[in-house]
Parts: structure tokens; C-alpha cells; sequence
């Protein structure tokens, strides 16, 4: 499988699939490339020069014992696309993933020709999902009571406490649906790295630099997702942005595995014209 | 003019025994093989594979092929990589000269 050794040492799982201008898709927490292949990719095939890459620590890219924050992990991809030769393309990330692609934005202006930010959270707003009365966890614990996993009252606001128990409830998309996940890789980078403390790291983008980012930016959200805090602030101080509001979902989060076509819809209409971000929603 | 059966499996079997290093699978691969009971395939294997059988193959109703999979009873849900390689198979006398898509 193709896999680029980045001057760091590091070395990432790619793949590659399709024609056209250059998009880069960025998975999220738990996830792996797989996640855009099982729909969205081949559907977009005709449209764009598609990049997916497994982020470290997931999927087969290596697991080094630390630099999760969305700062090593915008490093990461800068390093992905020099040594793949791509000078400027499009990013889409999804939740973890579109954090990243703001920071890459951020830090490489003249690379980005439009972000997706699907379900983007970021660093910077953690104190959006931190507090108690947050509807993500009231969300969240409902999944997992729904799948007959009880959370315990303090535990009820533990990010490394829910994300180790969702390992333990049946796959919900894809050719596996409702077989048992095999939570053994990930639960050794929740084990054995920082990530969950990592994924809080503002690092490159506390909120001064949010207004810095200079691309255009499509903030693409489901109605009732749990991360609407971050939608609504991204959309009144990014410089260039629109809103995108997908129809209501189960998760409402996980929008590229829930609603692929509507997401795909999106996509096309929102990079496939250069300007079209130019004018907020 | 098409490859045939026995050529395509051959080539498969090639495939799935240089990549099981990965998957940590160190038995036999035959037909037989069922990527999921044996191989303890996940959906990003299964990706993987089908971008390998594309860049050998051509292009390959893959993502149905997988959708199909899901529909399956879970309890019962696999493919052997003879059923596989039929896939291939079919798809590849359909975009023979003179085949029917």
C-alpha cells in the first residue's frame, strides 16, 4: 500500500483516486481513510484528484508516542503534500480532520484554493463542549445507553471515558454494519500516546488568528449538530466564509458516513466554482 | 482478450498474500479464504484491496460490491476471494471488445 516517509520520519498511508483539481480529504478522531472511500470517493472521482491519507496514530500510518495536536498534525500534511509534490489544492476534514485543514490553512495561505470544514470543533472552542450542559454528551450518552453501554454520572463529560466505551458498540456504517468493531489499534494510541489530551492543544490558532485565515471557507453542519457553537462562531469571524446546513441526522455529527450523496451535493457545488464561497450564506 | 478465470485468481491470491504482512495473517490464502471470518478484514483493508484490484484491473463496480456486503445478515456476512475474483471476472468480459457491459 502507498505509504510516504516525511522528512520528520514519520510515515503515512496514503491513497490516491480520480482527475481533476487537487482535493486533500482529512478524516477524524477514530477514523481512517476508509471513511471517504466507501461513498464519497468514487463519487467525486470525476470531479477532483483525490488525496486520503490515514492522520498518525490511525489507520497504517505510524504511531509515534506523541505530537497529536491539530498543529503537528497541519505539520503532517504540509509534509504529506511536499513530499507527493502538490503545490495548492482543496482540503476537506471532517470534525478532527477539519480542525486540521483550518490550521494548515492558516499556516500555508498560499496553498489552499477552499476548505470544507465538515463538523469542524477546534481547540480554540473547547470551552463550547467542555461545559456539563453541552448537548454533544447528553447526545453521546444516549448512543451509547441505546447500544446497552450504561455511563456513570461522572463520567458523562470524560472525553477518553466515551470515546473508549463507543469502541465497544457495534460498527455502524459501511460493509461491517453492526458487526463488532476491532478497537485493539485504537484503543493502543488512546493507551500509549496523548492524544486525547493533544486534541485540546490551541497550539497555531487561538481565536486572534481565526480572522487570519485566508481561504475560502464552506462550514458544513448538519441542523441540531452538537457542534453548531463552533459553526456559528467560525461563520462570524472567519474573513471568508459561508454555511452549509445539512438535513437533520441521527449523529448529526458524522455526516460524511450519515448523508454521503448530500455531503457529495455539497462538495461539487461548493469547490467546483472558485468563487463560490466568496458570498456568506 | 480477457485474462481468465485461473489467471485473475492466481494474480489475487499474489496480492492477498503480499498484503497479509499487514492484516497480521499468517495462514494459507486459498479461494476458500473468507476476507472477513479468516482474514479479519476491516472496512480500511477492504478499501485498500479495492484500490489494489483497480490499478491491476481497471475500474470495478467496487463500491456496490461492498454495499451489497453490507446488505448481507451480519451473523452470515462474508466473500470468499473466489467470489471476489469472479467479480473481477465478469467485469472483465464486460469491458472486452464485443462484451456486454
Amino acid at each position: 500500500m502507498p505509504k510516504a516517509t516525511l522528512p520528520s520520519g514519520l510515515t503515512l498511508h496514503y491513497q490516491r483516486a480520480g482527475r481533476g483539481p487537487d482535493l486533500v480529504m482529512i478524516h477524524g478522531l477514530t477514523g481512517n481513510l476508509a471513511v471517504w472511500h466507501l461513498k464519497i470517493v468514487p463519487m467525486l472521482a470525476d470531479h477532483f484528484r483525490i488525496l486520503t491519507y490515514d492522520l498518525r496514530g490511525h489507520g497504517y500510518s505510524d504511531m509515534p508516542p506523541d505530537g497529536y495536536t491539530a498543529t503537528d498534525m497541519a505539520a503532517d500534511l504540509e509534509g504529506l503534500l511536499d513530499h507527493l509534490g502538490v503545490e495548492r489544492a482543496n482540503l476537506v476534514g471532517h470534525s478532527y480532520g477539519a480542525d486540521i485543514a483550518l490550521y494548515y490553512a492558516f499556516r500555508n495561505p498560499g496553498r489552499v484554493l477552499q476548505v470544507g470544514a465538515i463538523e469542524a470543533a477546534l481547540p480554540a472552542l473547547i470551552h463550547l463542549r467542555t461545559r456539563e450542559d453541552w448537548v454533544g454528551w447528553t447526545y453521546w450518552v444516549q448512543v451509547l445507553e441505546r447500544s446497552g453501554v450504561t455511563v456513570p454520572p461522572e463520567h458523562r463529560c470524560d472525553l477518553e471515558y466515551m470515546v473508549r466505551q463507543s469502541m465497544s458498540i457495534p460498527k455502524k456504517w459501511g460493509p461491517l454494519k453492526g458487526l463488532p468493531r476491532n478497537p485493539e489499534k485504537f484503543l493502543r494510541v488512546l493507551d500509549s500516546t496523548p492524544l486525547t489530551r493533544d486534541y485540546e492543544v490551541v497550539g497555531d490558532l487561538p481565536l486572534e488568528n481565526i480572522p487570519r485565515i485566508e481561504a475560502p471557507v464552506h462550514l458544513i453542519y448538519a441542523e441540531g449538530s452538537a457542534f453548531l457553537g463552533s459553526h456559528d462562531y467560525l461563520l462570524e469571524h472567519l474573513p471568508n466564509a459561508r454555511s452549509v446546513m445539512l438535513p437533520s441526522s441521527e449523529w448529526g455529527h458524522f455526516g460524511p458516513l450519515e448523508q454521503p450523496e448530500v455531503v457529495v451535493d455539497h462538495l461539487i457545488e461548493s469547490l467546483a466554482s472558485p468563487t463560490a464561497a466568496g458570498a456568506r450564506a | 482478450m480477457p485474462l481468465t478465470h485461473k489467471q485473475i485468481l492466481d494474480a489475487v491470491l499474489e496480492l492477498m498474500t503480499e498484503l497479509s504482512g499487514d492484516w497480521e495473517y499468517s495462514g494459507a490464502i486459498t479461494a476458500e479464504t473468507r476476507l472477513l471470518g479468516d482474514l479479519a478484514m476491516d472496512s480500511l483493508d477492504l478499501v485498500i484491496l479495492g484500490g489494489e484490484l483497480q490499478e491491476r484491473y481497471g475500474q470495478l463496480p467496487f463500491s456496490e460490491f461492498l454495499a451489497e456486503l453490507g446488505k448481507q445478515e451480519a451473523e452470515a456476512r462474508d466473500v470468499t476471494i473466489g467470489e471476489l475474483v469472479d467479480l473481477i471476472s465478469r467485469q472483465q468480459r464486460a469491458t472486452a471488445p464485443g462484451g456486454v457491459a
